[in-house]
Formats: structure tokens, sequence, C-alpha cells
């Protein structure tokens, strides 16, 4: 890359306000026009959730640390993360990487994400490559299959076609295995990449079902991908999804998986892991002989890559909103060096890949009427990602409470998927799947004592603020609704949540409380409240929404974190 | 956009942001109820919890998460040559009944890899008897959840 060319592409990306940045999308395509770097180029993509039309996502206002991480990469949010990469606001890569002016941003930029925007990013990036001489992998994070309206209707299938078209090489997984061990081996065998784990193997016997790497030849040189699925596959989803299989975190494992790479020529090991960007952070400090991880699974952007020890780490993204393009420069010894570019997915200023839009508009024609009818019209923002409360969650708070009043405290689970509803804009069902879109979405209402709600909010608190990232699991905070407490992220376990009251009063550990949940395996600890018979979530917003018609949520976190800053995003826009 | 910024921004693929100072692992043991193992011990071993002493001879190896409480696997290894082990003892100090196990590896190599049970969070000890009549610790916690939090 020369120096007139890398001066364009900063500027453009990260220095430009929208004006300027107008200047430049009027030739979009230059924005993606790369110089040659290296001996051979990763193209990676994590955590698009199934969206397969394009949309907003705002990221998390709020991503709280436990005190000895406060600062690290995946607990940077507004203003700090900008300043940690440099980033000046307004820019296409603030409106990527932060919650500043979200809405206005939206409005300038567009939304992103999509499929046929993503597939011909992915193909015009290795078309590139390939013109130069150059070979490009197409790697995918995981948690691809599941979560959206399309995903739903067709129970993974036209995701994976997508990846066809698209020519994924390699994947990894998680939110899969939520379609069920025989859908997920059905469309693995549809899927024209390879499905890589050093982890998925027999419960009883530790047998591997998948590979746990492969070697490719890639500039004159051998590049292994070590693949890791998410660990705690079988803690966060219903168990029968998973019958006989173990996904847990095994270092020698993956010791012994990157040894044998190496012995078999490997002379770089790159992990592609959904592992979650603290584990793969501690992971790279005892595991030797890794040169880069893939980092997927809690959504960060990082548009720099990294250094933990010998290793380099980049994440992936999340929704469609960007392609990691990570340039390897290889020696005998592994990577020498690397090139990390953040491609936003900007779906009006791309083209769109002709036969994958085709495809896509065939395939959801016959949903279409379904997917996007409106419901109703928010007029607030409607967002989901954020440590401990979202309006998001807040609504679906409402909206169980407008329909069942007996209700006293609901949960809402704090996955980190979902979309972004812009004020003024139409709720739609592909909107309540995009957010609420489980393969086991039932809503269950039943009693809890109020000992037991104590319990697992203390749970929840210490699989998020432990300290040590190999005792972390699983998402944010569950969100609560009809519940207020205060939260010490830095106390010890058992000590964090303080001063509980429910509807007002202070929580009585004796008393039963009626719960509404959803998307967990909380109701397994309670008493099923009698004559309630089950129903998906989205079906219970969708009543809500329609008999009310418009939506208006402003902000009322429930939460109060005890030595820091908490902040609340404009949602008027 | 200014000079640092630029600078900052560019020196992306060639900085190397090593971040000092990993956090250790959490401080104290979650899942720790020395006064139920106790009993066990004293049942078991006729010893209590001072009289253990511990050792990076024993490596006692759990996974941090559960992936079900009902099924844990566990492993021991002792650094010392077989027929100085007389035995390994598997306590979880919040299980209703501590001691989940009790294995002699008489001449055999002091390893031990087993399944155990955990009611909940807990606290594990391996306790290493030597034919020299010493008790051996090493502690490990493993985390079992409600889960549910994706």
């Amino acid at each position: 890359m020369n120096r007139r060319e890398l001066l364009y592409l900063l500027s453009a990306l990260a220095g430009l306000g929208p004006k300027a940045l107008a200047q430049v999308l009027e030739n979009p395509a230059r924005l993606y026009e790369l110089t040659p770097y290296g001996d051979a180029t990763l193209l990676y993509f994590s955590d698009l959730h199934g969206q397969a039309f394009p949309h907003y996502f705002m990221e998390p206002p709020n991503l709280i640390a436990p005190k000895p991480l406060m600062g690290r990469p995946g607990y940077l949010t507004g203003e700090a993360i900008l300043r940690y990469y440099g980033v000046e606001r307004g820019t296409p890569l603030a409106y990527l990487l932060s919650y500043l002016d979200f809405a206005e941003l939206a409005r300038a930029f567009g939304p992103i994400g999509g499929l046929s925007a993503l597939t011909a990013l992915i193909r015009q990036q290795k078309a590139q490559v390939e013109a130069e001489g150059g070979q490009a992998l197409v790697l995918d994070g995981g948690d691809t299959w599941t979560n959206s309206g399309l995903s739903l209707l067709t129970q993974g299938e036209a995701i994976v076609e997508w990846q066809n078209l698209t020519g994924v090489d390699h994947m990894v997984s998680h939110w899969e295995w939520t379609l069920g061990r025989e859908r997920v081996e059905e469309l693995l065998k549809r899927f024209r990449g390879e499905h890589l784990a050093y982890n998925v193997v027999d419960e009883l016997f530790g047998d591997p079902l998948f590979p746990a790497y492969r070697i490719h030849q890639l500039g004159g040189h051998a590049v292994a991908v070590v693949g890791a699925s998410y660990p705690y596959v079988r803690v966060s989803h219903p168990e029968s999804f998973t019958e006989g299989l173990s996904f847990a975190l095994d270092e020698k494992r993956l010791q012994e998986a990157v040894d044998q790479a190496r012995a078999e020529g490997a002379e770089a090991v790159v992990l592609l892991s959904h592992n979650g960007l603290q584990l793969d952070a501690a992971l790279a400090e005892r595991v030797r002989g890794l040169d880069l991880i893939l980092s997927g699974h809690t959504h960060d952007l990082t548009p720099r890559p990294w250094r933990v020890g010998k290793t380099w780490i980049v994440a992936g993204s999340a929704a469609g909103k960007a392609l990691m393009r990570v340039d390897l420069k290889l020696w005998k010894g592994g990577i020498a060096n690397l090139r990390v570019r953040v491609l936003p997915v900007l779906s009006q200023h791309l083209p769109k890949a002709e036969d994958v839009e085709k495809w896509l508009q065939e395939r959801v024609a016959p949903h279409r009427p379904h997917l996007f009818e409106p419901l109703a019209v928010s007029e607030t923002l409607l967002y989901k990602r954020d440590t401990l409360y979202s309006t998001f969650d807040q609504m679906v708070g409402e909206a169980v409470r407008a329909l069942y009043p007996e209700v006293e405290v609901v949960f809402s689970p704090a996955v980190r998927w979902g979309t972004t509803i812009l004020p003024g804009q139409a709720i739609t069902r592909d909107h309540l799947y995009a957010y609420t879109g489980f393969t086991y979405p039932e809503l269950y209402l039943f009693w809890l004592r109020g000992a037991q709600i104590r319990g697992v909010l203390e749970d929840i608190a210490s699989n998020v603020f432990s300290p040590d990232p190999f005792y972390q699991q699983g998402g944010d905070v569950s969100r609560t609704y009809g519940l207020r407490y205060a939260l010490d992220p830095d106390a010890p376990t058992g000590r964090r949540v303080r001063e509980v009251e429910v509807g007002g009063k202070s929580l009585d550990p004796n008393r039963r409380y009626l719960v509404a949940a959803y998307g967990g395996r909380l109701q397994r600890v309670g008493e099923a409240k009698a004559g309630y018979e089950p129903r998906p979530i989205y079906a219970v917003l969708e009543e809500y929404l329609r008999g009310v018609g418009r939506v208006k949520v402003l902000p009322n976190p429930n939460v109060h974190v005890l030595g820091r800053t908490y902040r609340v995003p404009e949602v008027k826009g | 956009m200014n000079r640092r910024a630029f600078l900052k921004t560019t020196g992306a693929a060639l900085s190397a942001m090593a971040l000092a100072g990993f956090p250790v692992r959490a401080q104290g043991l979650e899942g720790e109820d020395l006064a139920n193992l106790e009993k066990a011990l004293q049942e078991a071993l006729g010893k209590g919890f001072k009289d253990l002493t511990p050792s990076n001879l024993v490596k006692l190896t759990m996974p941090a998460i559960a992936e079900s409480g009902a099924n844990v696997p566990a492993e021991v290894e002792v650094n010392l040559p077989g027929g100085q082990v007389k035995a390994i003892h598997l306590f979880a100090d919040k299980n209703p009944t501590p001691r989940l196990v009790t294995f002699m590896p008489m001449k055999a190599m002091p390893y031990y890899a087993t399944r155990v049970r955990l009611a909940e969070t807990s606290a594990i000890r391996a306790v290493v008897e030597t034919a020299d009549g010493k008790l051996l610790l090493a502690s490990a916690s493993t985390r079992v959840t409600v889960g549910g939090c994706g």
C-alpha cells in the first residue's frame, strides 16, 4: 500500500465527517480497494445471527468490566473506544464502533449488513487478492445460522445456502446447536465448507466429531486453521439439543491440536474461535504456538489487533456490520506481521451480489407478508446490547406486564444478538425474530421465592463480573423488569447484589413472587403457574404491539451500579 | 484527523499492544465451605483441614465451569513415584456428603481420572495420603450454574 492510498483509506474510514464522506461515497469502491500486503489473506466475519437484510445495530452504551479487566478491548464503549482506536466522532468507523450519535449516523450512513452486500464485499476482496496472485480464506466465526426470521422459517437452511453461495471455507459454532444435534449434522452435510472444532466430542468417550484443524498452503507457506466452538453450549441452552456431546474448554486438547498441526508442517497457526474475547486473551497466555486468534462470540470490533504474549487477537464484529480483512506476512516460524482492516458493510453504498439478491428474494418471497408487516411504530430508539439494561428489554417487561398484570418480575435474557430500531421506524415480525428468535422461545410464568430470585441475580453477576475469564460464561446480565437493585461489580461472589426491591418494596426472601421468563432455564427452578400455557415471546410481543400501535420507551435503568458511571443513550433522535 | 490520531491508527498492524498484568486466578476459592469439609475429613481420615499440606506435587484439574453438575470430569496427578502414594481422596466442600471418591493406586502410577457429581458451585480438594503418612492437598473450584444467558 502506498502512502497516498493509506492516507486516503484511513481518512475515509476514521477521519471524515458525513459531508466529506458523501464525496467518497460517490465512488464507494475506493473505500474497499486495498493494496496487496503479505503472503496470505483471511476474510473473517463472525456472529451474523442469520441477519439476512440490511438493518441497524447500535453498540452497547456500557460494557461494565470487573476492575482488573477495565480498559481492555472488549470493555470499551462510547468515547473511550473511539479514543482507544483513534477514531473521530461522526465517521463511518465511529458509527460501527460506538453508540454515540447513533440515530443521526444511522440516517447519514444507512443500514449495515445484509447477505447480498456481505457476499459482494467478500467476493470483491477475494478477487482483488487473487488478481494480485494471492490467496484468501473465508472464515466464519459461528453464530451464523440462527436467531432471525429467515433462519427460523427455514430451520437454518437458507443461511447454509448463503454460506455456500459465498464460499465460506471454515466455520465454528455455538447457537447453531440450538437447532438440535440432528439438524446440525444434516445441515453440515450440505455445507460445502468445513466445520472445525477441537472441543466438540462424544461425552462418554471423548471422540471428536470434527477435525480440529486443517492446513492450507497459502502464498508458499503452510497455515493451520484450528477451530474452537463455544465451550458452554451445554450450560447455556436446554441440554436436549446436544444429548451425548461435550463442548468443554480443554486447554490440554487444544495444545495437542496446535502441536500436532505444527508437527505436520504448519508454519503459522490461526485459531478460529467462538470463545469470546476475554477467554481468548486468557488462552493466548497459556497455549503455546498460537500466532493469531480470530475471536467471536462477544461481538467486539477491534480495528487494531490486540497483542497478548506472542499471539495477535482480532475480533470479528457482529450482525453483518463488518468484514475483517487480515493480511498475513508469513515466515518459517509463523506470522511475521499482519495488517488488519475493518471493511464496513454499509449496504447502501456497496454493490449487491446479484445472484445472492435474487436467491434471497426467492427464498423470502413466501414469508414476505409475515416478516415485514408493520405491527407498531416505535417513537424511540429500541436497542438491545448493554451489560445491564436496554430499551428493548424494558419494552418486553412492559408488554408482559400489560398482558399478564399479575406478573411481578420479568426476566429477559441478555443475549448479545438483536437489532436496533430507530425512532419513527415500524416494528415488524422480522425485528421481533431478530431480538427473540430462539428455537426455544416460550415465555414461562412461575413462582420463585425471594431468596431464589436473589440467588439467581448473584449467580448471573458472578458469571459476568468474575475477574478470571475462565469463570465467565454466557452473555451480559439478564434484564429484569419490576425489580430494582444495586450492583457492586467489585464485591466478592455472593455479595455483588444489594438492596433488591420488587414493586417498590424490599425483596422478602420467604415470599413467593410470580416471575415471567423466556430464553433460559430459570423456569426449572420455580413452580409453574397453574393454568398458564407457555407461548412464544414473539407472539406475546406481537399481541402487545398490535394493541398499542405505538411504543415509546424512555430509558429507566433498574440497576444502580456502584463505582462506575452508567451511561444512557439518547433515544429520541 | 490530526497527526497523532493518524499515527495511532496506522500503527495498527505494526504496533503490538501487550497489556501487562493479567489477573491472577480468582482470589479465594469459590464455593469454599470449610465447616462442612472438616466433618468429612475427620470421618474419612481422622484428620482436619489444618493437617493438610498444600503441595504442588499434586495437580488437580477441574473445569472452571461444569457442563453439568451431575457429571464433572476430575483429574489428579501426583508427581511422586508409584508405591509412595497410599491413597487419593476427592472432596467437594459444598456437597451434602463432601467425600466423593477414594482411589488406592497401590504400585501403579499415582494418576486418577474420574467423574464426580457436584450439588452446586464448590471448592474441590484432592487429598493425597503418602506412604510416609503425609497428607498433601490441592484445591480447585468448579462453578455449577443455573445457566441460561447465552
